[in-house]
């Protein structure tokens, strides 16, 4: 059976699961109006601007309160609908996107919103003046200009057409801010919450809650559902505890399997649990600049020594590391199929023999006795767990790799300087885009988001050409491609994808479950049958 | 006693001063900084430029001792400078959550002396007995059990017997005490245990020396009956070790809710420091290191000052 055969029993399965577990779990049923939802998030954000986060807990909160030009249909992931676009025409010719924004939608303070203030967030995010930090620099890198034709359109145009365009323009990241506010503060975001979505901030008590109540003029009519939201900080065994005493409906992030199986037990039909593939996946970077890493020969016995299957079949018992995979999601419409893999440097099926190749590398490049320092940050207690499943695979070669566990400043100062040997990294995608997800991979002077220190101009050029590729068959070529030469000079190695489980107290509708954790935050369509 | 006050404030000065210099060049010492931890430990790619000029906007490219001094300076005017991670004043992020972290040792204290100085008394009294050794035990326990674990235990064994969780929220002492007070009891409980235990020991043990003092002998012979020369001379005699270990456990126990906060989900002092430590906000964590030195000092002079209010005999000066 095939990878993505097994994958899409797993989602059935989780479906059935889903059914029987929730019980009258009915998605078609009228939404019901009012009541407030409340729910777990981890962290709270540095500050209340969008467009310089990138943690998804600050989304969690900010996203209720902004709408963007595009999203991601409710009930329908992975398609992209309008949001404040009406509609939109794209024009390769011309190198241009033409957005129709809809009429009479309004901020919360009660003044209109118009294309200058789309056009006008898109420059704050594509051009930030100075003092404003734009962590969506590299994902607009293809737009040169923006306009607001009238009231009413707005045109961006493009250095070179670029297919993943459209699907940025509907990240959650991108919250459409007020133009006349901008103009006043081109800060103001850091410190006030104003924006055209369903919900208008109320209060946040630093460490402690948020809440946000309905937006009457959101102008999608009818909608939200939800009188409020109330979103308190927590994680950790507290999350499961409190949805177990039903003090909160859910944690958007998810829980752990052991925690699943506890509310399930507990609560019975009163929860519904929905779990499938995640877009988190964990790697191991190798720095290239370093001896012995750069030797092809080492790096790639290390890469050989690692048993994805059987390793993902064991650890996905007990942990979320549940899915072997390569630089996609596992079953997703851009990942390799299971037979592909398996003839991939690193991905075979028969271990032992791959095992035997890499001990016979490290003796050619005289490193039979290697030894050295995995740095492992001290995040979530599984990346932890995953460190030492590497360290153990490479024992089985006879290579004598360290665990260095270190707090996360140390870790994100090692990525980024390049003081690691190896490291073991956590990429967590918002959707599945091939031109977004192998930044992670090109050369490091081509993403800073690439940590392995190397050069590889063929890498790089396969990436660039599978973003103008239209044709949806010769892209899938150049992404398997760039996956053969990636697992072959072994930089850097995907190994196992995390699968995502969320508990929701059962009267909790409406919510889009989707590998991301970043997208269905606005809340827009939830709604609570209680 | 005006100049025992002045010469301990003075004191402090010193020690306030070492703990500033100790932990600031501790800190910068190590690698990676708040701008990394920001844009980049999340999947961010920012460009070399932009973590540059965050850097230079939060002042973390001059000089150490630049920074150092100008830490210094802050801290002569009372102001412990801006959180690198948030902006906001260090104060204002530590006072946040000071009375949420002070509420919950206040009432751990107080569990704990409820518990601790009958019990403690009786087990002296009864040295050797079966209720003695039922106690220490129960004092035993505390020490062994580490107040994080314990919290746990007792939050699920409530969950799970009654469907009761303490009250998410941050509810105010002035306007829901009631609520408030739900928050704290099940932290308080947890350390309190492992507090108590302590001055169980410690009582038990000065009220086995005050009965075989002379001034216990005497009154046994002037014919006073023995509950009067328990709470006339045993008690107080035997309480004034254990008001030392309640001052010197009350500025430890602050320093161990950092655990308790994160179990029980407390807007408090711990977890901003846990958070801190996470973000590298080294001027959140030194500024949460001033306050705890403040709060070990004062409350060291707190116990110093009791002693001469239960003990006539001593004089401070």
């Amino acid at each position: 059976m095939t990878l993505r055969k097994n994958l899409m029993m797993a989602l059935a399965a989780g479906t059935l699961f889903v059914s029987a577990a929730g019980g009258a779990r009915a998605e078609d049923a009228m939404p019901k109006e009012g009541g407030i939802l409340r729910y777990a998030v981890s962290d709270d954000p540095a500050n209340f601007d969008c467009h310089s986060a990138n943690h998804f807990a600050a989304l969690m909160r900010l996203a209720p309160h902004y709408s963007t030009l595009l999203r991601f249909k409710p009930g329908a992931y992975p398609e992209i609908e309008g949001d404040l676009a009406e509609s939109w025409q794209a024009d390769p010719a011309s190198l241009t996107y033409t957005f129709k924004i809809r009429p009479g939608v309004k901020f919360h303070d009660g003044t209109d919103l118009s294309a200058k203030d789309v056009a006008t967030t898109y420059e704050r995010l594509t051009f930030p003046p100075e003092g404003v930090v734009s962590e969506r620099l590299e994902a607009f890198r293809q737009i040169e200009k923006i306009e607001a034709v009238d009231d009413h359109t707005v045109r961006f145009k493009l250095k070179e057409w670029d297919t993943s365009v459209l699907g940025t323009f509907a990240s959650p990241w991108n919250c459409v801010y007020s133009a006349a506010l901008l103009a006043s503060d081109p800060t103001y975001p850091k410190e006030k919450v104003m924006g055209s979505g369903p919900f208008v901030f109320t209060d946040f008590a630093a460490g402690s809650v948020w809440t946000s109540t309905k937006f009457d003029g959101y102008f999608r009519k009818g909608q939200p559902y939800l009188e409020g939201l109330e979103s308190y900080t927590m994680e950790g065994p507290a999350v499961v505890n409190a949805i177990q005493a039903g003090q909160i409906h859910t944690d958007f992030r998810g829980v752990s399997p052991a925690g699943a199986e506890r509310l399930k037990q507990s609560l019975g039909d009163a929860v519904a649990i929905e779990s499938g593939p995640s877009l988190t996946h964990f790697l191991v970077t190798f720095n290239s600049e370093k001896p012995p890493f750069n030797d092809e020969r080492v790096r790639r016995a290390l890469n050989l020594a690692i048993d994805r299957w059987g390793g993902a079949k064991g650890l996905g018992q007990t942990t979320e590391m549940r899915y072997a995979g390569g630089i996609f999601l596992p079953g997703g419409q851009f990942a390799s199929t299971e037979e592909e893999l398996k003839k991939m440097p690193g991905f075979g099926a028969d271990i032992e023999a791959a095992r035997a190749e890499a001990r016979q590398l490290l003796k050619e490049a005289g490193q039979e006795n290697l030894s050295f320092d995995l740095t492992v940050r001290n995040g979530p207690p599984i990346v932890v767990d995953f460190g030492i499943f590497l360290v153990d695979q490479w024992r089985q070669i006879g290579v004598n790799a360290k665990n260095v566990v270190v707090e996360t400043p140390p870790w994100a100062s090692a990525l980024s300087e390049g003081s690691f040997e190896a490291i073991v990294d956590i990429y967590s995608a918002l959707r599945e885009e091939p031109t977004e997800q192998m930044t992670k991979y090109v050369s490091h002077d081509v993403s800073a988001r690439s940590a392995g220190r190397y050069t590889d101009r063929e890498l790089d050029k396969l990436w660039h050409d599978q973003a103008l590729e239209t044709d949806a068959a010769k892209r899938k070529a150049l992404l398997r491609a760039f996956e053969t030469r990636l697992y072959e000079k072994s930089y850097s190695l995907p190994v196992v994808w995390l699968e995502r489980t969320v508990a929701m107290n059962a009267a909790l509708k409406g919510w889009t479950f989707n590998p991301s954790n970043f997208l269905y935050l606005d809340q827009s369509s939830t709604w609570l049958d209680e | 006693m005006i100049r025992y006050l002045r010469n301990r404030l003075l004191l402090a000065i010193p020690t306030l001063l070492g703990v500033a210099t100790l932990i600031f060049f501790m800190l910068n010492v190590l690698p990676g900084d708040t701008v990394e931890t920001m844009l980049r430990a999340e999947g961010g790619n920012p460009s070399v430029e932009l973590v540059a000029a965050e850097r230079a906007r939060l002042g973390l490219d001059r000089p150490l001792i630049v920074q150092y001094g100008d830490f210094l300076a802050g801290l002569a005017t009372l102001d412990l400078g801006q959180s690198h991670w948030t902006g906001k004043p260090v104060i204002e992020e530590v006072m946040l959550r000071l009375p949420i972290t002070l509420q919950v040792a206040v009432l751990s204290m107080i569990v704990a002396i409820a518990v601790a100085v009958p019990l403690g008394t009786i087990a002296g009294l009864y040295q050797g007995s079966a209720i003695d050794y039922a106690i220490r035990i129960f004092a035993i326990g505390g020490i062994a059990l580490p107040s994080f674990w314990f919290g746990m235990i007792i939050a699920l064994v409530m969950l799970w017997s009654f469907n009761w969780l303490p009250p998410l929220g941050s509810p105010s002492l002035m306007t829901d005490p009631m609520r408030l007070l739900q928050q704290l009891i099940l932290p308080a409980i947890a350390v309190g245990y492992r507090y108590s235990a302590i001055l169980i020991r410690m009582m038990r043990s000065s009220v086995i020396d005050a009965l075989h003092e002379d001034y216990v002998r005497t009154a046994r012979a002037k014919g006073l009956r023995v509950a009067r020369i328990v709470w006339r001379h045993v008690v107080p005699n035997s309480l004034l070790p254990t008001i030392t270990m309640i001052g010197l456990e009350f500025a430890l126990l602050i320093g161990s809710l950092v655990v308790i906060e994160q179990v029980f989900s407390l807007n408090g002092i711990g977890r901003l420091f846990i958070e801190a430590v996470s973000r590298s906000d080294f001027i959140v964590i030194q500024g949460i290191v001033i306050v705890l030195t403040v709060i070990f000092i004062t409350v060291n002079l707190l116990v110093d000052l009791a002693y001469a209010a239960i003990d006539p005999r001593i004089e401070l000066g």
